[in-house]
């Protein structure tokens, strides 16, 4: 526990060190760009914006 | 100055070893590889079995370049190496980004073959994670190329790292079906390829973590003195 605190406050150190109104605005940049990007696509290769795709059945016999 | 252009020699040829060796195992059957050639497949028939393995092999003779031209000329191969990582790590994030920016539906359809949202019970965001992952590859991809951003980019695609070896480690350890090539599915093809993604991870990672704590700059800026 003793060895594991230094690096914890080290790791939390780093954490608080990055430039979080960077990576939080390129966040919402990736957002509206990926509704932008599935209004683009085809119908054919857009989605729905919640829900999911058919999980396929995996056959008994793999060839 | 004889010691840098060393080094750099040295360097451009461990480069050449980490593009050949991660083609190797990601990229079979591209113009970077040796395993599926006509003339060693005559020679070795089952080569191409081996891709891993020289793939593998290749990035560790790549580190037994890079150790030396580190020690011959410290200052010059760290600034390459930054270089050369972000470059690469950046390159192969936008490169991989563009198929499922261009096709959401199919890389949705993958991502549930994985069956890990369904696991956690939460299938209703395995369309809107397909929709959005793609585009944080691609942005944070240029951004740790274009900006002097590396800590920041590097550190989310540190996670985006930890997240599909967990879902590959998730799918192989299952023996789900994407890895028994029964669909159609680009990226779903069978657990050779399963494996190769997950060793090709585990080792672009550690370029990754290695850049995640250098200093933010840019790529012209690494070569700035200060």
């Amino acid at each position: 526990m003793n060895k594991i605190k230094p690096i914890l406050n080290k790791l939390l150190e780093y954490v608080k060190s990055l430039k979080w109104s960077v990576l939080i605005g390129l966040a919402v940049l990736c957002f509206i760009l990926a509704i932008v990007n599935n209004i683009r696509v085809d119908e054919t290769k857009s989605v729905d914006w919640i829900g999911s795709q058919e999980v396929m059945p995996k056959p008994d016999e793999v060839l | 100055m004889k010691k840098n252009i060393f080094s750099g020699i040295l360097l451009g040829i461990a480069a050449f070893f980490v593009t050949f060796g991660v083609a190797e195992i990601s990229f079979p059957e591209s113009f970077l590889t040796f395993t599926d050639q006509d003339w060693l497949i005559d020679i070795w028939p089952k080569a191409y079995r081996y891709n891993i393995h020289v793939g593998v092999g290749a990035v560790i003779v790549a580190c037994g370049f890079i150790i030396p031209a580190y020690f011959i000329a410290k200052d010059f191969a760290t600034k390459a190496l930054e270089m050369l990582c972000r470059f690469g790590i950046g390159g192969m994030f936008i490169f991989a980004s563009i198929f499922k920016i261009q096709d959401p539906h199919q890389f949705a359809t993958l991502v549930a073959q994985y069956q890990f949202f369904s696991a956690l019970h939460l299938d209703f965001l395995n369309n809107f994670f397909a929709l959005i992952y793609p585009q944080f590859e691609f942005w944070f991809g240029l951004a740790m190329i274009f900006t002097p951003f590396v800590r920041e980019s590097a550190f989310a695609i540190f996670w985006m790292f930890i997240s599909f070896i967990i879902a590959l480690a998730w799918a192989l350890a299952n023996d789900l079906g994407i890895t028994c090539g029964c669909f159609e599915l680009e990226g779903a093809q069978d657990k050779a390829e399963a494996w190769t993604s997950l060793i090709r991870d585990l080792i672009l990672i550690w370029p990754t973590l290695w850049l995640a704590f250098r200093k933010d700059r840019s790529i012209i800026g690494i070569w700035k003195k200060k």
